[in-house]
């Protein structure tokens, strides 16, 4: 299996939900989204539904120590938010 | 005691202030809302990092933007955020698909994870300090 940047990742798997195996970490001192934070991983699995990948994680993770699921699109920018 | 600082990016004015989190070993997306009393996070990360409905201690009804709501309530076994750790926190968790909430993040980070800490958020500077005691 092949390690790809996190835009390779992003190319091959525009606005889905991606398990990232074995990933490598920003270390520094930023704080952000996890996506933000990838730096490069293996791809193991993807999905327009996360609950799909939260329904599978299981099986899919065996075998690596560490995984991620990341989303590889972005918010819509004009979107206001009241949480 | 421990301070640690780090620095964030809003891409625009409409951006949230988003924070890298981890539910035991599983990341997570959370938005630091100091507007939220309880820390929130979707029910398919708690999925995700081994939890089932039936780890829920409790059922609340919990007050939205979307209306009145039922969420879970967990005891998570460890839930780290900008340099701080709790072991066997509570937080408040509903599926937020199933509620209609269509976001790319995993939940908020409220006012009860900063219990006995000084929290500064510097927007000239993009920095936010959390200061545990």
């Amino acid at each position: 299996m092949e390690v790809l940047t996190v835009n390779e990742i992003k190319a091959q798997y525009p606005d889905e939900w991606v398990l990232v195996a074995n990933p490598q970490m920003r270390e520094d001192n930023f704080v952000g989204a996890v996506i933000d934070m990838l730096l490069a991983g293996v791809p193991l699995y993807h999905s327009k539904d996360k609950r799909e990948i939260a329904y599978k994680i299981h099986d899919l993770k065996q075998g690596f120590e560490d995984t991620v699921c990341v989303f590889t699109g972005q918010m819509p920018r004009n979107r206001k938010f009241w949480l | 005691m421990t301070k640690n600082t780090y620095h964030f990016h809003r891409y625009d004015p409409d951006s949230l202030l988003l924070v890298y989190a981890r539910v035991n070993q599983e990341r997570a997306t959370l938005a630091l809302d100091t507007g939220a009393t309880h820390t929130v996070i979707d029910l398919t990360v708690l999925l995700m990092a081994g939890y089932s409905i039936k780890d829920s201690k409790k059922v609340v009804l919990m007050e939205t933007a979307k209306g009145t709501i039922d969420a879970y309530v967990f005891n998570l076994a460890k839930l780290t955020c900008l340099g701080v750790t709790y072991t066997n926190i509570e937080v408040c968790s509903y599926d937020f698909l199933g509620n209609s909430v269509l976001t790319t993040i995993d939940g908020v980070l409220g006012l009860d994870f900063f219990n006995g800490c000084n929290l500064n958020i510097d927007f000239i500077e993009s920095t936010i300090t959390v200061h545990q005691k």
